[in-house]
């Protein structure tokens, strides 16, 4: 088979996984395209894609650059749509990093959806085989959307409050649904960046623990992610945070109580690789976001499986392998998987489009990107 | 503690009810709760139904989990309202949990609570009560003569609780435990409410202790560590706390305290060095999971467990 081509960023160990994967399958190294080169107008890219055996999206963050050329991308969309806010291509440009903030995500977003429509044409106009479809990753990173499709298949998802405006908002929306523990998520973000777990107790207390810290630079708030969470408990300190996410465009769902296992909270992260459930992590925590950047731990996997059962066990499976074919055109999607507090339910916090970097967990002896690959070749 | 459901309670396994349970009250101990997998049931109406099963006689133990959507006003008084009419139905059981909830169903400190000793009056034969959360916790003083396990898990214990325990007469109890918590959630039981249930008179089969979770786990230490109480007790619990290292030398340095046979000081803020000490005591101590004090601003703090 001709090389895979190859779209990451290339310093990113995600490369150098996917490269390895590629020997292991006995395959020639792929073919890197920098996310850098290719969001550049005048990359050739159908004459890349030519020459390519298929074609592997990766993940184009931990790559200010990139971030950068992606803000200035979405810039006419994010003036059209005028909602959130917003920079003009020349604006974005010189952007300088500001490590860890989190901001233009909706404008992040317009790009990241027009060069996924740029990559879908290219696709289909010289016929490559790709791993993931644009059309799809594009949906996986808009939590509103995702979940609604997700939804609409009859798949346990969290009853939302919708896109949320403002802390007002939010609060009017929890009065009204008589909703008191909320997640609130940024719509565009990945992994844990712009979370807040917020309880309220219907009157004037209110707590929230959060990955993004919050700074005031005169009138304006800045979010930060942080891997230390922070622990809010008064009315006015939440109100900074909800507002700061909300200006990142953010959804609302009810908290769903996780289930524990040895005092630690835990969720399921599972990687559904052509339609199968392969690899599975426990992710826990002692505070209720368990994503593993933050220092948390890998859970055990055996003992989860033993408390739930086998017919449990089973459902949860099956569960994230219908929460993939919720997205056909993803060869593999890692689904978020949370076991109630009762053990009796699951819902799914999220589908990942990249949440295949898992690296030393093994099913059937392969490393994730062995795997995909494998299951991804004409037998 | 404090932070998974009970999972077992003498011997039997804990499920959560629903609508749709088949009870086995003589096999299984469940849990009535709010559930975000039926949010239309009302754990009432669960436990209603399950309290006019036949063979409920046989049920050994209740848990009540939490009893509705975080943050709203229910209390366990409702409940208990159902198992004191149902009471004669009720003939073996031997224990009852009011408030198990986890930290990811309802913050320790929101949760509704009632006059647990309450249960103690429905129930003369209880032989265990067990109640978490403190947002209207009391307890009045009682008598009961079966009860040997009484836990209380608070993330600030109100200073009437500890009055209700003083002036209860528990002939039986070998097992007392208090989560104390802070006084920025509702800790106002003060080191004088705790030395006065370190009275051997009040609790002649007291085994076990636990004062953990405290804001001034330094000055329980001290009140502790020579007290005539710690001659009948097997093991002793100071974990969860703030305690310091100069806070534990009445500890190390106490005759009493080497002839327990366990002691546990798991998470506090103590040193290695002086962990190490308490190591080799040789007694039976949990030193784990010790936490560094955060310093912010020049000031340092030192944390419960669980507060809010």
């Amino acid at each position: 088979m001709k090389p895979f081509a190859l779209i990451a960023n290339p310093e990113n160990q995600r490369a150098r996984f996917f490269t390895e994967a590629c020997r292991c399958c006995g395959l020639p190294d792929p073919q890197v395209l920098p996310w850098l080169e290719v969001l550049r107008p005048e990359f050739p890219l159908e004459e890349h894609l030519n020459s390519a055996g298929a074609l592997r999206i990766d993940s184009p963050g931990q790559n200010f650059a990139v971030e950068r050329a992606l803000i200035a991308l979405g810039s006419g969309r994010a003036a059209d749509e005028g909602k959130w806010p917003c920079l003009s291509e020349v604006e974005a440009e010189r952007l300088t990093e500001d490590r860890g903030r989190v901001w233009f995500q909706r404008q992040w977003y317009h790009g990241w959806h027009t060069i996924m429509q740029r990559l879908d044409s290219a696709i289909h106009g010289t016929g490559v085989r790709s791993m993931n479809a644009p059309a799809e990753l594009s949906l996986l990173f808009d939590k509103v959307t995702a979940q609604a499709r997700m939804e609409a298949a009859g798949l346990p998802v969290s009853p939302g409050l919708g896109v949320i405006r403002d802390f007002d908002d939010l609060e009017l929306q929890m009065n009204r649904r008589g909703m008191h523990r909320v997640f609130l998520k940024a719509c565009h973000s990945s992994s844990a960046s712009g979370v807040a777990a917020i309880t309220w107790d219907g009157r004037d207390r209110w707590h929230a623990v959060s990955t993004g810290l919050v700074t005031q630079a005169g009138e304006s708030l800045h979010l930060y992610n942080s891997r230390r969470l922070a622990n809010l408990h008064s009315p006015e300190a939440v109100r900074l945070l909800v507002n700061a996410i909300c200006r990142e465009r953010a959804l609302a769902e009810r908290w769903f109580p996780k289930a524990t296992i040895a005092s630690r909270n835990f969720d399921l992260r599972i990687l559904v690789i052509g339609g199968r459930a392969a690899h599975t992590v426990v992710r826990t925590s002692r505070s209720p976001i368990t994503n593993l950047h933050l220092l948390n731990e890998r859970g055990d996997l055996s003992a989860v499986r033993s408390r739930l059962g086998p017919e449990k066990w089973a459902e949860a499976m099956l569960t994230a392998e219908r929460a993939s074919a919720c997205f056909p055109g993803c060869h593999h999607v890692a689904v978020d998987l949370m076991v109630s507090s009762s053990l009796q339910s699951f819902c799914i916090a999220e589908a990942n489009a990249f949440g295949d970097l898992l690296p030393r967990v093994e099913w059937l002896g392969m490393d994730t990107y062995e795997a995909e690959i494998r299951a991804f070749l004409p037998q | 503690m404090l932070n998974d459901h009970l999972e077992e309670w003498f011997g039997l396994p804990v499920e959560a009810a629903t609508a749709d349970t088949e009870f086995e009250p003589g096999t299984k101990v469940y849990r009535f709760e709010f559930s975000y997998d039926n949010e239309d049931e009302d754990p009432r109406e669960t436990l209603a139904a399950f309290l006019d099963l036949p063979g409920v006689e046989k049920t050994v133990a209740i848990i009540l989990g939490n009893a509705d959507e975080g943050g709203s006003d229910t209390t366990y008084d409702p409940f208990l309202d159902l198992l004191e009419q149902h009471k004669d139905r009720l003939p073996n059981l031997r224990g009852l949990f009011l408030g198990d909830v986890t930290q990811e169903e309802n913050e320790m400190s929101w949760i509704k609570q009632c006059d647990i000793a309450r249960a103690l009056r429905i129930f003369p034969g209880l032989e265990e009560l067990r109640s978490g959360g403190q947002d209207g916790l009391g307890f009045t003083a009682c008598r009961h003569i079966g009860l040997t396990k009484l836990i209380i898990s608070t993330g600030g214990m109100p200073k009437e609780v500890l009055e209700g325990i003083a002036g209860s007469v528990f002939p039986e109890l070998e097992h007392l435990e208090l989560w104390l918590g802070t006084e920025y959630y509702g800790l106002t039981a003060t080191i004088e409410d705790v030395t006065a249930l370190l009275n051997p008179a009040l609790f002649p089969k007291l085994k076990h202790l636990a004062l953990g979770n405290c804001d001034f786990q330094n000055e329980i230490a001290a009140a502790v560590a020579d007290a005539p109480l710690l001659d009948q007790l097997e093991s002793l619990d100071l974990s969860m706390g703030t305690m310091t290292d100069e806070g534990a030398q009445p500890l190390l340095s106490s005759a009493r305290v080497k002839k327990l046979k366990h002691l546990n000081l798991h998470r506090n803020y103590l040193s290695v060095t002086v962990a190490a000490q308490f190591q080799s005591l040789g007694i039976s101590v949990d030193v784990g999971g010790q936490e560094t004090p955060s310093t912010y601003g020049g000031e340092t703090s030192y944390y419960v467990a669980v507060g809010e």
